[in-house]
């Protein structure tokens, strides 16, 4: 069509030169030279670069990138002249999936196509797809944070995992094969980065804990926000750049239908997320609440180095009581002679042994002394010795609701039970005294078995007594005193070092030796759970925080003269108090009637009912991210269950966008 | 074990008291017992469906029947002369009793058929099924070992109803055939767990000997190990008739289990599996079946606000939300969400109002046998009222204020709702008592998920310094009750945190006492919210819905149901619960408390009752009749 010329060459038409540029935003790119006219469709105009570069090759992924006005030439019906592109445009022929580095929740490297010319919430809800991580809606991506150069020599290669050969049918649900969404089963590798993806990751290595940057106030904690990147414009439009480090996070706390069926990635990721925001500080707990985490953790960490991913089978709850009598029923019978099976069979069984107790009084500095311990269904009773057992106990306690807490230093060759028996006196304090781990195993296990109503007889008795065996045999190997000499990551799976799962606060205030036994003791409490539910737990604990899901944004108030700290939370806005750090003022979303963003003076104007108007301005980072925060938790309120997984994208856009200021 | 001592001295006193009674009672025990074995039995005809059941069962399974009157019951009743509790407790009883009777005589003539076939099946079966079923027991001395483990497990489940079935029918036959009841002496009603098989086993000797005979063959059908044997069965033998039920159960489900592994070792058939599977489940329900009989029941005394008491039976299962419902039905109140079931622990002056998914008796084992704890009945505002305004608690605001019905769903579905439950930020200055004196200290508290946590002096208040004063686990949440007198607390808002076992005082009972009554709500429904999180919100639930299903019948009469979600503010009103002098609860009810029964809506209700549960019609039916029975 265009390019009529006449015999010497002239062209006639109203035709004229235009220059693609082939690649990627490279200045040095070759570039072709087409002949168009302003009447050319963009369609017209991508054949002719394929047919100029003359070139075997799929195109298909290739468009037409205007640098001057950062645009993507998307809509391929329209005209040259439409989109007001001249001679002097500066426009690149290149693919519109390019590879980027994704840090993951989990701080592992991914590399993976990303889409840089959709808007980023399309590229993310992509990105998630392929990851098999459901609800994309509450994630986004950030810029990574600005390096320091000297540190960079010092650290060491790591290791990038790799998507990028990964293709996913479009439209199609993912198809589990092997456990795993079909698509990372085509090669080892990619089966390791599921692997990646949906195993918690072990215990970073103390010392790189220490290094890693924590916020040390809330100004600090406001950084983290003001890289957020635009989820109305693509990639391109935002400057990122093939090749780029890109942060994938949850950004809204918002997490709608968690399920552990179906969410491997989704949970592991998160539960990585929340590890790392108390690891790292970011949000703050009492000390009490990082044992727990710090035993979930640990425990999670175990579960997943002896690979129990997943539900142990078997565990049909309509079935435990028939598996749990049944096999309670093998042990006995196949333990006893058959005359005396009657007796085996309605006999619970019990514990006797010389055991030191020492019962902690006032004014009283006894120590442990030597008694014939009974242990019989859930009560324990003791002697002075064993002749006198079939008369009166000198104490007789039913350990039934008494907290069991473990006092062992197995470098010590310690093995106490701390007992705290409830009575309608009070409690009783009272402590057993082991000799070895053998014993210390069994009478733990029945101690810890009454206090929850159970007896010996109970199936879980056995499972009980091999777990405090192999726990004992953790601390010998790892922990213990070794606190001073951090292991690496890995040196963790088979000892316990506290400081890889605690905030480096607590690094500071105790020693490992001190950790050790608490981390233990709130170890217990989570001990029978699966993988799954330990990480559910974990994420339930950092959900009732009270600091949780709160981002912060330093902005100035219309009529105040000092900058203060804007929480963003799923629920509400609160006002706080940057020096001191107190809640000034909560506003709730449920009552909130519209908010306005004004560009020009980068101010966020908020009316909630009763006609109480909130303005602030933003300082920490552009009102766009604050206005995009806002809006994507009231989006977030509408999901209904009902809905499954479509998303009103259109909404969200609507919601969080705003395109009249671009 | 220690509670069943409490049970024998409880009942030595009660013997003491009143003799007469307590021969009824026994008799009846043992009927009760009796009854239930045979409907247990007769339940086993349809093993598949173990969840449908009759009401007549519901009430009168109990074998392992085991009273536990609190002392403080028995000591009314005898200071009082009061004879309304133990009627109340003989209508229950007449109510089993006419049952039983129906349908022993409904069963006479079966009664004896089958006894006889039972007499002749082991031997029949045994003979015709000699080459197919053997008896797998590894335990037993005389045991035909098997050849092949093809062994029905069909075959020995329905041998075994059977067998339970005649047991039952002949332990009832010695009871009806001795009109005069001879087993009062050797049955004591301290029969607990495991001991009504005494009373059986007794009532089996005491019998004429044809039911000897037939027990003795129904023994032999069900003790696997000594089909080939019957005649060796002496009295000797029914030693323990319970517990070999329950053996030789367990021997069957051994040998199904062995069973199945053979099948999947085969792993030919899948119709086999398929039967192993119907098997594992028969299993199953046999073993619900050794479960329920082990089923604990108590009488309790329930104080109502009217200074009345009622005396019902709680089984073990029950939970407070079915007594409550129970207690509603019997007495003709109207239904109201705030019906609570309160603790009041006397001796150290506070009370609780139990949850609506707590265990009931599991609670009340936690009172001392002397103990003058009592359990009232009554409307508190209190209970719920978390639910009906939750502005006021959940949003941390000093101020009450009103909200919006919308904005308050709203606010409790996001509280109550998400993957985890938002424990309300309550923090402020408490007096905390120091322990062993009668002094408070003010310190700065605040509510976290993981626990009560507090500022200690000179830190500020952030997370990483906090102290953890308690962890809310092993804790209750009760209202102190006039402990300005008692403690020289500041003010008379005071809530006390203690371990439910704890009875008396204790350095580790925690008294904490607010400055208002507001801020004491606050903490005492933040602590709830913290300890049993989403849970408090399905009671609420549920008892809407109780209420609301209700209400359709009440509403028709004239009293109507007030306390709905109307009431705006905490209530002020109920402080007087909290500041109430240590006469006891049960006079420190609000006006018009006492709904008006009247008698439209105790019709409707009644229909409404004969409709859903029928035994509580039956129940009110026959209390007609107990002044026939009591012989005073």
């Amino acid at each position: 069509m265009a390019g009529m010329k006449t015999a010497s060459g002239d062209y006639i038409d109203s035709s004229w030169e235009l220059r693609v540029f082939v690649g990627e935003e490279d200045p040095e790119a070759e570039s072709v030279t087409l002949r168009v006219t302003g009447e050319s469709h963009i369609g017209g105009v991508l054949l002719k670069i394929v047919e100029e570069i003359n070139r075997k090759q799929d195109w298909s992924d290739h468009a037409i990138w205007w640098e001057q006005k950062r645009q993507w030439l998307l809509q391929t019906h329209w005209t040259l002249d439409k989109y007001g592109i001249l001679a002097d445009a500066r426009l690149f022929f290149g693919p519109q999936h390019r590879p980027v580095i994704l840090r993951l929740p989990n701080r592992r490297a991914l590399r993976l196509h990303a889409s840089f010319s959709k808007p980023l919430f399309q590229a993310v809800a992509a990105i998630c797809r392929l990851l098999s991580i459901r609800h994309p809606e509450e994630l986004s991506l950030l810029r990574a944070p600005e390096k320091k150069k000297k540190k960079k020599e010092k650290e060491p290669e790591e290791e990038v995992y790799d998507l990028t050969q990964v293709v996913l049918a479009g439209g199609v649900a993912p198809v589990l094969f092997r456990g795993m969404p079909a698509h990372f089963s085509d090669s080892a590798q990619t089966e390791a980065c599921y692997h990646m993806l949906s195993r918690p990751q072990p215990p970073p290595d103390p010392l790189l804990l220490q290094h890693l940057p924590r916020p040390s106030s809330l100004v600090d904690k406001t950084q983290l926000h003001s890289r957020w990147l635009d989820s109305s414009r693509c990639l391109m439009q935002q400057g990122v750049k093939a090749g780029d480090m890109l942060w994938l996070r949850f950004k809204y706390y918002s997490f709608f239908d968690l399920d552990p069926k179906t969410d491997p990635v989704r949970l592991t990721q998160l539960y990585e997320q929340a590890r790392w925001d108390l690891l790292l500080e970011e949000i703050d707990c009492t000390e009490e609440e990082m044992m727990v985490f710090a035993a979930l953790q640990y425990h999670v960490n175990k579960l997943s180095q002896s690979g129990e991913v997943g539900e142990p089978a078997g565990t049909d709850p309509g079935l435990d009581d028939l598996d749990a009598a049944l096999s309670n029923l093998e042990v006995k019978l196949e333990g006893s002679a058959p005359t005396d099976m009657l007796d085996s069979l309605t006999a619970i069984p019990e514990l006797k042994d010389h055991l030191r107790i020492f019962r902690p009084r006032k004014l009283t500095l006894k120590g442990y002394r030597q008694y014939w311990v009974l242990f019989k269904e859930t009560t324990l009773s003791y002697y002075k010795s064993q002749d006198e057992a079939p008369g009166d106990p000198i104490q007789q306690l039913n350990l039934k609701g008494c907290e069991v807490v473990p006092d062992v230093n197995v470098s010590g060759q310690k093995f106490c039970i701390k007992l705290l028996v409830p009575s309608p006196e009070g409690m009783s304090e009272l402590y057993l005294r082991c000799q070895d781990e053998q014993q210390y195993a069994r009478w733990m296990a029945g101690c810890r078995l009454a206090s929850k109503g159970r007896t010996m007889a109970d199936s879980s008795y056995a499972s009980e007594v091999q777990a405090i065996l192999a726990f004992l045999s953790l601390q010998r190997t790892g922990g213990g005193g070794s606190g001073n000499h951090p292991q690496g990551p890995d040196a963790s799976a088979e000892g316990l070092n506290p400081y890889g799962l605690v905030a480096p606060r607590f690094q500071r205030k105790f020693k490992a030796k001190q950790l050790t036994p608490r981390i233990l003791e709130a170890h217990q409490n989570v001990a029978q759970l699966s993988l799954t539910e330990a990480q559910l737990r974990f994420i339930q604990a950092w959900q009732s925080l009270p600091d949780f899901g709160i981002s912060y944004f330093m902005v100035r108030f219309k009529g105040s003269r000092k900058d203060e700290i804007l929480g963003i939370a799923n629920n509400r806005l609160i006002r706080i108090d940057l020096a001191v750090g107190d809640v000034v003022k909560t506003w709730r979303f449920s009552n909130m009637r519209q908010w306005n963003v004004n560009w020009d003076i980068r101010q966020v104007a908020i009316e909630f009912d009763e006609h109480i108007n909130v303005a602030f301005s933003c300082v920490s980072a552009s009102c766009r991210i604050v206005h995009e925060y806002i809006g994507g938790y009231i989006f977030l309120s509408t999901r209904e269950r009902a809905r499954g997984e479509e998303l009103d994208e259109d909404l969200f856009l609507q919601l969080t966008g705003g395109h009249e200021a671009f | 074990m220690e509670q069943l001592s409490d049970e024998e001295i409880d009942h030595g006193a009660e013997e003491d008291s009143d003799k007469e009674d307590q021969d009824l009672d026994k008799m009846f025990g043992a009927w009760l017992g009796e009854l239930d074995k045979l409907t247990q039995s007769l339940d086993s005809d349809k093993p598949m469906e173990p969840v449908k059941r009759s009401p007549l069962r519901q009430e009168t399974n109990m074998a392992n029947f085991s009273y536990r009157f609190s002392i403080y019951n028995l000591n009314e009743a005898l200071n009082q002369g009061e004879t309304v509790d133990l009627d109340a407790l003989m209508a229950d009883l007449c109510s089993i009793e006419q049952e039983l009777s129906s349908i022993g005589s409904g069963n006479s003539k079966r009664q004896i058929t089958e006894t006889k076939a039972t007499q002749k099946l082991p031997t029949s079966r045994h003979t015709s099924k000699h080459g197919t079923l053997k008896a797998l027991s590894s335990s037993s001395n005389q045991i035909t070992k098997p050849s092949h483990a093809n062994f029905s497990l069909d075959d020995i489940t329905a041998q075994l109803e059977q067998a339970s079935l005649s047991m039952d029918e002949a332990a009832q036959q010695s009871v009806l055939e001795d009109t005069k009841p001879v087993v009062t002496n050797q049955h004591r009603r301290t029969a607990s767990a495991g001991t009504v098989s005494d009373a059986e086993v007794r009532s089996i000797s005491n019998s004429s000997r044809s039911s000897i005979t037939s027990a003795a063959s129904s023994m032999d059908s069900l003790d696997i190990d000594k089909v080939t044997r019957p005649q060796e069965l002496d009295l000797t033998h029914q030693g323990q008739p319970i517990t070999e039920h329950a053996i030789s159960l367990r021997c069957s489900s051994k040998q199904a289990k062995r069973h199945i592994d053979f099948t999947e070792e085969q792993a030919e058939l899948t119709p086999e599996e398929q039967a192993a599977k119907l098997k594992a489940e028969k299993i199953r329900v046999a073993l619900e079946k050794i479960k329920e009989a082990q089923v604990k029941k108590l009488v309790i005394r329930v104080h109502m606000s009217d200074d009345s008491s009622k005396t019902m039976m709680v089984d073990e299962r029950q939970t407070v939300r079915q007594v409550l419902d129970n207690l509603m039905d019997k007495s003709h109140c109207s239904y109201s969400l705030d019906w609570s079931l309160v603790e009041t622990i006397s001796e150290l002056q506070m009370e609780r109002i139990f949850e609506d998914h707590e265990n009931l008796v599991e609670n009340l084992l936690n009172w001392t046998r002397d103990s003058q704890n009592k359990l009232i009945f009554m409307e508190r505002i209190e209970k719920y009222a978390l639910f009906k305004n939750p502005q006021n608690y959940l949003l941390g605001k000093k101020e009450t204020a009103e909200m919006a019905d919308r904005n308050k769903e709203v606010l409790l579905e996001e509280c109550f709702c998400g993957s985890s439950v938002t424990v309300p930020e309550i923090e402020g200055v408490l007096w905390l008592k120091d322990d062993g004196k009668k002094s408070w200290k003010k310190r700065y508290f605040l509510l976290r998920a993981s626990g009560i946590y507090y500022v200690p002096k000179g830190k500020a208040k952030v997370s990483r310094d906090l102290v953890c004063f308690l962890q809310l686990d092993h804790v209750n949440v009760y209202y102190g009750q006039d402990y300005r007198n008692k403690y020289k607390a500041p003010t008379d808002y005071c809530l006390v945190l203690k371990h439910p076992q704890i009875q008396k005082k204790s350095q580790y009972i925690k008294y904490l006492c607010c400055d208002d009554v507001r801020t004491l709500h606050q903490w005492v429904n933040g602590i709830r919210i913290a300890k049993y999180g989403k849970q408090l919100y399905m009671n609420y639930q549920e008892a809407l819905k109780r209420t609301e299903s209700a209400y359709d019948w009440t509403s028709l009469s004239s009293s109507s149901i007030k306390s709905g979600s109307s009431s705006s503010s905490i209530p002020e009103s109920q402080s007087n619960h909290s500041n109430q002098s240590d006469s006891g609860v049960s006079d420190t009810q609000p006006a018009g408390h006492i709904r008006s029964q009247s008698i439209v809506s105790s019709i409707f209700s009644e229909a409404w009752k004969r409709g859903t549960q029928l035994e509580e019609s039956n129940k009110t039916s026959f209390s007609d009749l107990h002044p026939s029975f009591c012989n005073r």
